[in-house]
Order: structure tokens, then C-alpha cells, then sequence
């Protein structure tokens, strides 16, 4: 490493542990990942043991903060006791982990499919991607150790639609696939970083979402920065045509990180809760909660233009108000 | 740091000993009487004893937490080439004993050598990326997501990645540029996760275990060697000792979980990678390092003699394995082997 390599050396987070990509600072691609592979070395963590597995259970804490659960505020909560809303909490609490074990398959493959197309095969930005996949199978496995002390079985997805796994290496490389990366990223990151400083929640699930927000801000990063370059790689048709993608994943998402069969544990009909829970009226305050951080960086980066696109966010409900009305004035800071 | 891995190696495999020993006399099933042939209809000369998946599963998972390395940190990558040593052994390198060897002078040869450990790495960074890939695949359609057999995965989709990094770093401490894949073998890889599951895919993730294993512990033993490539072989080996015993197991249960018809179809398709997968480790690129021409290259490497002592050399664990278990000895598998001049 020069000396000259050093002194531009910018942090990847911010103090609070946030990362830092604005649009304006995308820099060049090698120099980004040797800057979050330097980071990798300093800071890592091994879920194996940074997590005090052997640590009992404590019965009076909760698996996820109340105020996130799907059923929260709805008719169908003010009939459950404390002991059955705890049920449902942790039951969430695995469906959230079990989906982002997919999840976290997906992207490592998509990072894969990066490294085998890349022109460089063997540059400082594959050499990052490699540890991105390093780190995301720690978390797949811290991931699966937390669901083991919770007791519950995960829940697995259908298996029709894991086969579509097997599509995974067709699906054109692009923004969306970026966006859609940094969907699943971000909104676990900003529920995470909440729940992880709450008292009432156990000790193991608090230090998993610490270790897991430190290390993924540098995905975030890199996903942010990668999601600037292949937008301004592209057309006007083939971006409108990944905004559209990204637009509808972000409608699907939360039907698909908490499983519908998760109701059944506390005794209600997965239709029933499911239906409560998008009808609920705090659906829009967690979604917005959880999506704002994105999508106020995909509204800086032109993500929500379009008039398809609007209005498929608008049905989302995860879009704050301010960027709405400026959506609707039809201005945005990119353009 | 080596003698460390050495130690710690030795004590993982007295480790398996005794747990071997104490699975053998505690699960009474394994006992039971079966019939002297495979499923794959081949004679039985030594039966393995395939255990349960998990417990397989977990043990390997125990030695991949005990024995780790940072492939940034373990080797010593500022230290420089030493000009006087070789990337390649010279009997390795696939010109060597033609007509096109003798015309070179020992520069010439120490630099193809170079080459064709880059296009070997190259290779390898493509197979292990695909055999990641085929991992994640198991985990995504498997049944058990948060249990130790997906924990073992996950482990080797890490151990993967390292040596890819390893690999990576010390394809830039040659100097040369990477040996890419042509445009439409590219394309072709965006099918991994298409491939069929079955015999035929797990028997070809054993043959490039086996093969990189085989390839690189020989170098780890080699005093003329450049010192980076000695490192990553001797570190490599570690880990890939627990990649192959898991494959092993794995290409045994498939073979059991398949019929007869279609395992002869998947052991014929393996013989044929078997036979034709020595032929595509040396991109024919690497011989325009020393100026001569691809076609030229190849035609001499693939009709030396030394190319069938390597190609042998390279698969013989994995033939030996796969004889034993009464995979690759049937009269037609025999044959496609004999015709690659690996058999």
C-alpha cells in the first residue's frame, strides 16, 4: 500500500456507523474497494464467537421490538395476551432471519455472477466482493444459530418459488438487481439499528443485529456506489425499465419477510393476519420507518421518476410525505 | 503459522479417529446387511461407511472453526519474486519434452511456466466460483436451512472465497494478467445454477477438489518454488482436505439416492469429464507468452507424452476413489477414460 493511497483515505461509515455514499462522491470503483477491504480487515466479526450462544434465553424479553410487529395496533392485537404477542414476535423474528438466509444466497450469488463476468477477474473489486460473500455466509449462519435458540422451526419458502433460484444466473445485471440488493440491506439495517440499543429485547438477537449493521454498511456502500454507475451506464428505456422492478419489489417486500404462516402460532388464520396486517394503519408507519433511508437516496438518484413508478410507490406506502409531494410536483434533485 | 496448520491438522484427524469410532459402535443401523453391488451396478471392492449427513456435517464444521487463516494476512505479499525460482515445476508445464520445449532457452520456460499457473489460478477462480454458486443452491432448495449440514456449507462457500482471494492475489504477484474465459463459455456460466443435481454434479465438484488438491500439494513440497505459491498451496490443503472427505460422502449418497439407469448415464458423463478435464486446465493463450501460436501450443502439449503422466498424475485420487466405489469401472466408463488417456 503507498503512501499515497492512504492519505485518500476517506471512512466508509460515518461516526454513527452509517454509510456515506452521496451521489456526488461515487468515486472510482478499485479505490472504493480497497478502501472497504482495508475496513473488512480492521473491522470483522465471527458470529461463532461474538455471540454468547451458551447465554440462556431470558423469557421476559422480547425476540422484536412490539412496535415492529406486523399485527401491532390492529383489532387482532388487542385480543392477544402479552405471552402470545411475545409468540408472534419471535415467530416473525424467524421468519425475518429464515428469509434472510434467501436472501443473503441471492445477492452472493448475483456478487458471483459479478467476479465470473467481470473484466478484471482479478482486481481489488472482485477481491471485495469475494469478502462481501465471505461475510454474508457468517450472517447466514449467525442467522441460523439465532433461529436455533429460539426453538422455532424456519420458515422455509415455498418450494416452487425456490426453484426460481435456478434463474438467478439469467436475470440481466443491472440497477435493479442493485436496488434490490440494497432493499433487503436497508431496511434490515434501519430496523436493526433501533432494535439493537432496545433493553427489553434478548441480549443474543441485540448483539447479532450489532455485528450485522457494522458489517453491512460496507455492502451498503458498495451496493449504493455500484447502483450510481449502473444508472448512469444506462439508457433512459432500460433504466425506466429497472426503476419499474425495483418499484415492485418494494411493494412485495413485506408480505415476503414476514411468512403469513407465521399467525398460525398464536392460533389466527394466516389470511386473517396477513390481511390485517396490510390493512393495518401502522403499516404505513413501520414501512416508511423501515424504507426511508433508501429511498430518499433512491429519489436522490432518480429511482422514483416516472409516472408508472410513482404511482407504484405511492400504493408501497413507504415513501415519506415530503418526498411525495415533491414526486407529485414532479421535480426531483437528479434531474 | 505452517507448523501451527501441520499440528492442527494432525490433531482434526486423530479427532475423526476417535469420533469415527465412537459413531461406528453407537448407531447399531449401520450394520445392517447390504448387497455386494452399488446402485451404480458396480462390484463393491471396499465399502465405505457413509455416516449421517449432520453428524458428518458437524464435525467438518468443528475443524473449519479450528483451523483459519486469512489469505490477506498468512501470506506475505509484499515480499518480491525471487527471480531464480519456478511458479511451475518444468514436468508440469504442458510443453515440456516436445520438440517446441527443446526450442525454448530457460527464461522462456520459467516464463511459460508463469503463464500456465495463472491460467490454472484463472481456471480455478472460475471453478470455485462456480462450485459457490452450486453451494448456495443446496442451501436455497434443501429442507434444513438453519441446520449444521447448512452451517458446513456456508463454512466451505467462506473457505471458497478465501482461496479465491488467495488465488486473486497471487495471479497479480506474478505479474501477469488473468486468463479470462472466452465470450461464450462466459455466457455459459450464467446456466450454473441450471445444471442438473445428481451423481454427475456431485462427482465433478470431488474431481476439481481432488484436482486442485492433488495440483498444488505436490508444489507445497517443492524447494524450487517460488515462496508465495508454496504458502497458498500449504494453506489450501488445509482446507480442502474437509472439502473433499464432505464430497466424497455427498457423491456416495447420491449415488445411492439415484436408480440404476440414471446413475450409468451420469457415471458415463463423469468418466467424460474425467477424461477430457486436464485438456482445459492451460488456456492456449498462455503459450503466446513465449511466442508460439495457441494452435501450435496445444497440438504439441496435448500429443506429448507428458500430457497423459499429468493428466493421471492430476486425477489419480479422484480415479481412486471412484474405482473403489465402483463409479468409473465399467467396461464403457473404462473406455471413455482410455480414450482421454487418463485411464
Amino acid at each position: 500500500m503507498t503512501a499515497e493511497s492512504m492519505s485518500e483515505r476517506r471512512p466508509v461509515v460515518t461516526t454513527a456507523g452509517a454509510s456515506t455514499v452521496r451521489r456526488k462522491t461515487v468515486g472510482d470503483r478499485q479505490k472504493t474497494a480497497q478502501r472497504l477491504l482495508r475496513s473488512t480487515a480492521e473491522r470483522s466479526y465471527d458470529g461463532e464467537l461474538d455471540i454468547d450462544w451458551d447465554a440462556p434465553v431470558d423469557p421476559d424479553k422480547k425476540w422484536m421490538p412490539e412496535h415492529r410487529q406486523s399485527l401491532y395496533g390492529t383489532k387482532l392485537w388487542d385480543k392477544l395476551t402479552q405471552e402470545q404477542r411475545n409468540e408472534l414476535g419471535k415467530h416473525e423474528a424467524a421468519s425475518v432471519l429464515s428469509f434472510g438466509i434467501y436472501a443473503e444466497s441471492g445477492l452472493s450469488t448475483i456478487l458471483l455472477r459479478g467476479i465470473m463476468e467481470s473484466e478484471g477477474l482479478v482486481d481489488d473489486h472482485s477481491r471485495y466482493a469475494l469478502a462481501e460473500i465471505g461475510e454474508e455466509t457468517r450472517h447466514s449462519t449467525m442467522f441460523s444459530r439465532l433461529v436455533n435458540i429460539t426453538g422455532v422451526k424456519p420458515y422455509l419458502m415455498p418450494k416452487a418459488a425456490r426453484k426460481f433460484f435456478r434463474l438467478a444466473g439469467l436475470i440481466p445485471i443491472g440497477p435493479s438487481s442493485y436496488a434490490g440488493t440494497l432493499l433487503i440491506e436497508e431496511l434490515l439495517d434501519r430496523l436493526q439499528r433501533e432494535a439493537m440499543n432496545d433493553p427489553d429485547v434478548q441480549p443474543h438477537m441485540r448483539q447479532l443485529m450489532k455485528i450485522h449493521v457494522l458489517e453491512e454498511a460496507r455492502h451498503i456502500t458498495y451496493a449504493r456506489e455500484e447502483l450510481v454507475r449502473a444508472i448512469e451506464a444506462r439508457g433512459k428505456v432500460s433504466n425506466a425499465f429497472h426503476r419499474f422492478v425495483f418499484a415492485v419489489m418494494v411493494l412485495g417486500v413485506y408480505p415476503v419477510l414476514v411468512n403469513p404462516l407465521v399467525y398460525r402460532c398464536v392460533g389466527i388464520s394466516p389470511l386473517e393476519g396477513f390481511l390485517a396486517a396490510m390493512t393495518s394503519p401502522n403499516y404505513r408507519v413501520n414501512a416508511t420507518f423501515a424504507g426511508e433511508p433508501l429511498l430518499r437516496f433512491g429519489h436522490e438518484v432518480g429511482l422514483l421518476d416516472g409516472a408508472v413508478t410513482r404511482r407504484l410507490f405511492k400504493l408501497s406506502r413507504s415513501v415519506p410525505e415530503d418526498i411525495l409531494a415533491e414526486l407529485d410536483r414532479g421535480t426531483s434533485i437528479a434531474s | 503459522m505452517y507448523t501451527e496448520l501441520a499440528v492442527l491438522g494432525t490433531v482434526s484427524s486423530d479427532l475423526r479417529l476417535i469420533q469415527e469410532a465412537v459413531r461406528t459402535m453407537t448407531s447399531g443401523s449401520e450394520y445392517e446387511f447390504k448387497p455386494a453391488i452399488t446402485a451404480a451396478g458396480g462390484a463393491v471392492r471396499r465399502r465405505r461407511h457413509v455416516g449421517d449427513r449432520q453428524l458428518t456435517a458437524r464435525r467438518l464444521l468443528f475443524a473449519a472453526s479450528e483451523a483459519n487463516y486469512d489469505p490477506d494476512l498468512d501470506i506475505d505479499w509484499d515480499a518480491a519474486p525471487d527471480p531464480d525460482k519456478d511458479w511451475l515445476p518444468a514436468q508440469r508445464v504442458s510443453l515440456y519434452g516436445t520438440r517446441l520445449w527443446h526450442s525454448l532457452d530457460d527464461e522462456q520456460r520459467r516464463e511459460l511456466g508463469k503463464h500456465e499457473l495463472v491460467s490454472m489460478l484463472s481456471a480455478g477462480i472460475y471453478a470455485q466460483s462456480i462450485l459457490s454458486m452450486l453451494m448456495f443452491r443446496d442451501i436455497v432448495e434443501g429442507d434444513g436451512l438453519v441446520d449444521d449440514l447448512t452451517r458446513f456449507t456456508l463454512a466451505s462457500i467462506n473457505d471458497e472465497s478465501r482461496s479465491t482471494t488467495m488465488f486473486s492475489r497471487l495471479v497479480n504477484a506474478t505479474g501477469a494478467a488473468p486468463y479470462r474465459l472466452p465470450g461464450p463459455l462466459q455466457r455459459l456460466t450464467k446456466l450454473t445454477l441450471l445444471a442438473p443435481t445428481g451423481p454427475l454434479g456431485r462427482g465433478f465438484r470431488l474431481l476439481l477438489e481432488e484436482m486442485l488438491d492433488s495440483v498444488l500439494r505436490e508444489l507445497a513440497a517443492d524447494p524450487s518454488i517460488q515462496p508465495h505459491v508454496q504458502q497458498l498451496t500449504k494453506i489450501h490443503v488445509v482446507a480442502g482436505a474437509r472439502h473433499i472427505e464432505f464430497a466424497r460422502d455427498d457423491l456416495i449418497r447420491a449415488i445411492e439416492s439415484h436408480g440404476p439407469i440414471a446413475n450409468a448415464l451420469h457415471r458415463w458423463a463423469l468418466a467424460a469429464v474425467t477424461a477430457a478435464c486436464y485438456a482445459v486446465v492451460v488456456n492456449p493463450n498462455a503459450y503466446r507468452a513465449v511466442g508460439i501460436n495457441p494452435v501450435r501450443g496445444l497440438v504439441a502439449a496435448l500429443v506429448s507424452a507428458n500430457y497423459g503422466r499429468n493428466a493421471r498424475r492430476a486425477t489419480a485420487s479422484f480415479r481412486r476413489f471412484t474405482r473403489d466405489e465402483g463409479l468409473l469401472n465399467g467396461p464403457v466408463a473404462g473406455t471413455i477414460l482410455r480414450l482421454g488417456r487418463v485411464g
